[in-house]
């Protein structure tokens, strides 16, 4: 089982989100660490912010994309990597 | 006999901004495949558009080529955040003054930005300018400082004594903190000279009405003497993309003294912008026309802009004035203090009438060049 459907995730306090300039805009503002997100990237959080479960965000993008699951479950745990490093995301405990 | 319009000096713009005014007028024209589009965003940083031409590019069929630097990419992010800060910063104060019972409304800023080109990331801004009243002010400051908010200017100036200057256009008073590690620029503005009823009248209706905001826009043009570009190009959106009742902003602008300005800027606007205003909104206003305004009072948006003398400043907003009494209200206005005389020597509070003497002071020395106002580059709020 990949380690994605294992834990949850949520945006990180502090930070908040909105599409601007044709793209999702991540702020952190306690570190003032911002992110831009493409157009599948911005689908992909608006996805974890709403259901915190990876492994839903998935089946919820299988149903969006033509991408076969191992691919979009790749694509969503690198992007979950890159946020969590940054400090956007973070585990979920509840 | 026909009365010949009047019209103001008329600047060409060069080549490479000739392409930056078609991408950022209200309906954008994208440069040929020949202009390199490094040099097109360099000028529109200078100009300081740089978020709404790189938008534009980038939204276009042509779109940027891989060349192009991702430094550009980055510096828009950037300023996207930035603004994003902004908007949160600005809301969380709004409800902090609110909650110190301090009236105070947004001026310009990331509204404008989302008002006139729909997202807030196609403007750049470089500080929060909030309105509030004079009779306000020192609960506004109590409650900015509070929050860790520090003066940058005024610093240790009582906020009563602050609240009785006015200068015309600036703030006198800033104030900043880091918020997330990036410096957060706030200023407090209590009076909007020299239309200065218009932000009470916007207070007690809670919002400018889309008349009086585009008359304080065309202040802020003037203020400038029109030769900032980003605040033309905000105008001349405003016009393609915001109903105004042209009858009600012709009358507003006549029952304030201010028609000399709006045709002014009317007129500048048409000499670069291909807009929709009605000829007999101009024709009314050309009754207001100017009979001598000096050359440069009005300004070339695509050069630099150079401070004038401040004899060259006031003689250029002395003959803005189109009323009598509001000529009046000029001269007695210069003779107030301002915070930077308030700030020029410190006096105990019961001696605070002295301050006009330094002012009087000042102004003496401003014949010889110095102690002026602040010039319009100066001044920008």
């Amino acid at each position: 089982m990949s380690p994605l459907r294992t834990r949850k995730v949520r945006p990180a306090r502090d930070v908040v989100f909105r599409e601007l300039g044709g793209e999702m805009v991540l702020l952190n503002l306690h570190s003032g660490v911002y992110y831009g997100l493409n157009e599948s990237g911005a689908q992909m959080w608006t996805l974890l912010a709403e259901l915190g479960d990876p492994a839903r965000v998935v089946a919820a993008l299988e149903r969006e994309y033509a991408a076969s699951r191992p691919q979009l479950e790749r694509d969503l745990e690198a992007l979950v990597a890159v946020l969590t490093e940054k400090g956007l995301l973070e585990a979920d405990e509840n | 006999m026909a009365v010949r319009p009047w019209l103001p000096p008329a600047y060409r713009p060069g080549e490479l901004d000739h392409h930056v005014l078609r991408l950022c007028a209200p309906e954008p024209v994208c440069p040929p495949l020949w202009v390199h589009p490094e040099p097109l965003l360099e000028r529109a940083q200078a100009l300081d558009v740089f978020p709404l031409v790189f938008h534009r590019l980038h939204q276009s069929l042509r779109g940027l080529p891989e060349k192009v630097s991702p430094a550009w990419e980055e510096r828009f992010r950037a300023n996207a955040a930035r603004n994003l800060l902004h908007d949160i910063e600005q809301q969380r104060l709004l409800a902090r003054l609110a909650a110190a019972g301090v009236p105070a409304l947004p001026l310009k800023g990331t509204r404008l930005a989302a008002r006139l080109y729909g997202d807030v990331a196609l403007r750049s801004q470089v500080d929060i300018d909030l309105f509030v009243p004079p009779r306000s002010l020192p609960a506004a400051l109590a409650a900015l400082e509070a929050d860790g908010y520090q003066r940058t200017t005024a610093v240790g100036l009582p906020a009563a004594r602050l609240a009785a200057t006015g200068d015309e256009f600036t703030s006198g008073c800033a104030l900043v903190k880091a918020v997330g590690g990036m410096p957060v620029l706030v200023e407090p503005h209590w009076r909007l000279l020299p239309l200065d009823d218009l932000g009470h009248e916007a207070l007690a209706a809670q919002g400018f009405s889309p008349e009086l905001e585009f008359l304080y826009l065309c202040l802020q043009a003037s203020s400038d003497r029109w030769g900032t570009f980003k605040t033309l190009v905000d105008l001349a959106h405003w016009i393609a993309r915001q109903p105004l009742d042209w009858e009600r902003l012709t009358a507003q602008a006549e029952q304030r003294g201010a028609a000399r300005i709006l045709l002014v800027t009317l007129r500048v606007l048409l000499h670069y912008f291909d807009l929709a205003v009605p000829e007999a909104a101009l024709r009314r206003l050309e009754r207001a026309a100017p009979r001598v305004l000096p050359r440069d009072a009005v300004a070339n948006p695509f050069a630099p802009l150079t401070p004038l003398s401040p004899a060259a400043t006031h003689r250029s907003r002395y003959a803005l004035r189109e009323r009598r009494r509001d000529r009046l209200a000029y001269l007695a206005f210069l003779l107030r203090p301002t915070a930077a005389d308030l700030g020029a020597a410190s006096m105990p509070a019961g001696l605070g009438f002295l301050s006009w003497g330094v002012r009087w002071l000042r102004l003496a020395g401003l014949l010889e060049g110095s102690g002026a106002r602040p010039a319009p580059a100066e001044a920008r709020g």
